[in-house]
């Protein structure tokens, strides 16, 4: 559809996960943070003045926050990954219509439920992205 | 860890989590559907037909006639 060319807000985003093979919205995000690195490789020798470096691996990980919903399929399966093979995430910040779509195969490191007297239950998930990370336009 | 789920029939198993997401494609689900009693279903051979009633006659003699249509004639 469409880029966004102006900075906006993150009320429309998007988070799918894979259920069975399709990829499903998870209910309840209250946020999540795509992180891509790139390595840098050392390449600087005996007589050089300033280092040098030059491009190495990427690596790219994730994380979201959300409102525990047990009854939530996709949560389901982000609760069940860790320890499984990678499946499919899709980040949308601003929405599934406009924007970009960030997708990448996730192996879940950890699922992390906290429930306070005073707040609502969540969940904390942290993932690694596997290969590389794609990054689509809408 | 291990998750329950629910195979195609209902029954419930736990499955290891490096198994899940193959057992999702093959049917199961996370959540035991609602049990529903299955709806009666209506026959469709039952013909419907109207049943009319006889309309109502009066059983009068011939006499008994006679006197009543003066009557009717006076009002």
């Amino acid at each position: 559809m469409a880029n966004n060319t102006t900075a906006y807000a993150g009320t429309s985003g998007v988070a799918k996960f894979d259920v069975g093979g399709s990829a499903t919205v998870i209910a309840s995000v209250i946020s999540f943070t795509l992180t891509n690195t790139g390595d840098v490789i050392e390449t600087s020798s005996m007589g050089a003045t300033a280092r040098t470096f030059v491009p190495g691996l990427t690596n790219a990980t994730t994380s979201l926050s959300l409102y525990f919903v047990d009854g939530d399929s996709a949560q389901a399966a982000l609760q069940s990954a860790p320890g499984a093979a990678a499946a499919t995430i899709e980040l949308y910040p601003s929405g599934t219509s406009t924007g970009q779509k960030l997708s990448g195969e996730m192996i879940v490191t950890s699922f992390e439920v906290s429930a306070a007297n005073d707040g609502a239950v969540t969940a904390e998930v942290a993932g690694q992205i596997t290969g590389a990370l794609t990054v689509a336009n809408l | 860890m291990l998750r329950q789920m629910y195979d195609i029939d209902g029954n419930s198993h736990l499955v290891p989590n490096t198994q899940v997401q193959d057992k999702l494609k093959s049917g199961w689900v996370f959540f035991q559907k609602p049990v529903s009693s299955p709806k009666q279903e209506e026959s469709k051979n039952i013909i419907k037909t109207k049943t009319k009633r006889p309309k109502a006659r009066m059983r009068i003699t011939k006499a008994e006639a006679e006197v009543i249509k003066p009557n009717e004639e006076n009002n």
